[in-house]
């Protein structure tokens, strides 16, 4: 797979990001506050490019435009997980989640590699990346606040898949949260 | 009128983690298969896939962080002044 290593002004598509906090809760009881987060070690950003053009376009364009009309409240991601950790079942552990085991060395774990299991989208990054071979879970989607992926996009950018790898992505992805399950 | 405003007097930061999962010895292998290592060409050794800024290799973690609210007394004063004023 093709990444690109030069971290642009904006969030794009494709991008992948190191520890990315998602918010589970707030509760406030009698003045008390209970504050519940998960960071995820490395995500990929799922929304469409061209909605993250307008939104910075309109968030820092000059002349300032007269509406906001164009401008995200969150980002679309979703985690990878290292996938030596998935065929384990193990990569959740430290939520206390159990997952199942996925056989790496027969074919669920070959339709893995090779995208076929729908759920999941198997990504090794070239040797200049310095990242594990990882899986993309589809069904743990989540959104960020696009002013916090901002702020923190500079420290936390690892690289940005290329274009034709990120629509190949984004395609499985929307195929996914479409499925039809029938009976 | 002045709002509320919370103050952070106690701030903790605790990470969940299992017993179990502390005392287990790091089980991933962080080295791309053989396989895949030839077809790219140079073989990037062991020592370097197993330096610690390598990304992917830890796991999710929940952080929890608890904090009381205090009302800010001199705050208190201001506003009694304001309403009686």
């Amino acid at each position: 797979m093709k990444v690109r290593t030069r971290n642009l002004n904006r969030i794009s598509q494709g991008d992948v990001y190191k520890e990315v906090e998602f918010l589970e809760y707030i509760v406030e009881k009698e003045g008390n506050i209970e504050i519940s987060k998960i960071v995820f070690p490395l995500v990929i950003v799922l929304t469409q490019d061209c909605d993250l053009a307008q939104d910075f376009k309109f968030r820092f364009g000059r002349p300032r435009p007269t509406t906001q009309d164009k401008l995200l409240l969150s980002v679309l991601v979703a985690p990878l997980y290292n996938v030596e950790h998935l065929y384990l079942g193990e990569h959740l552990s430290q939520l206390d989640i159990q997952m199942s085991t996925i056989n790496k060395g027969r074919t669920p774990g070959e339709n893995l590699r090779k995208n076929e299991t729908p759920r999941y989208h198997y990504i090794e990054f070239p040797d200049d990346v310095q990242v594990v071979p990882s899986v993309i879970d589809f069904k743990h989607y989540f959104s960020v606040n696009v002013q916090y992926l901002k702020r923190i996009k500079d420290t936390h950018f690892v690289c940005t898949v290329s274009p034709l790898y990120r629509e190949d992505i984004s395609q499985r992805f929307a195929s996914f949260l479409s499925r039809i399950g029938l009976p | 009128m002045p709002q509320d405003k919370y103050f952070y007097e106690e701030y903790e930061e605790t990470q969940k983690t299992s017993s179990s999962e502390e005392q287990k010895k790091p089980e991933v292998s962080t080295s791309r298969s053989p396989s895949t290592d030839h077809e790219r060409g140079p073989v990037v050794s062991q020592e370097y896939r197993l330096e610690e800024h390598l990304y992917g290799v830890s796991k999710p973690k929940r952080i929890v962080i608890r904090a009381r609210t205090i009302h800010n007394e001199s705050q208190n004063e201001e506003l009694k002044q304001n309403l009686s004023g």
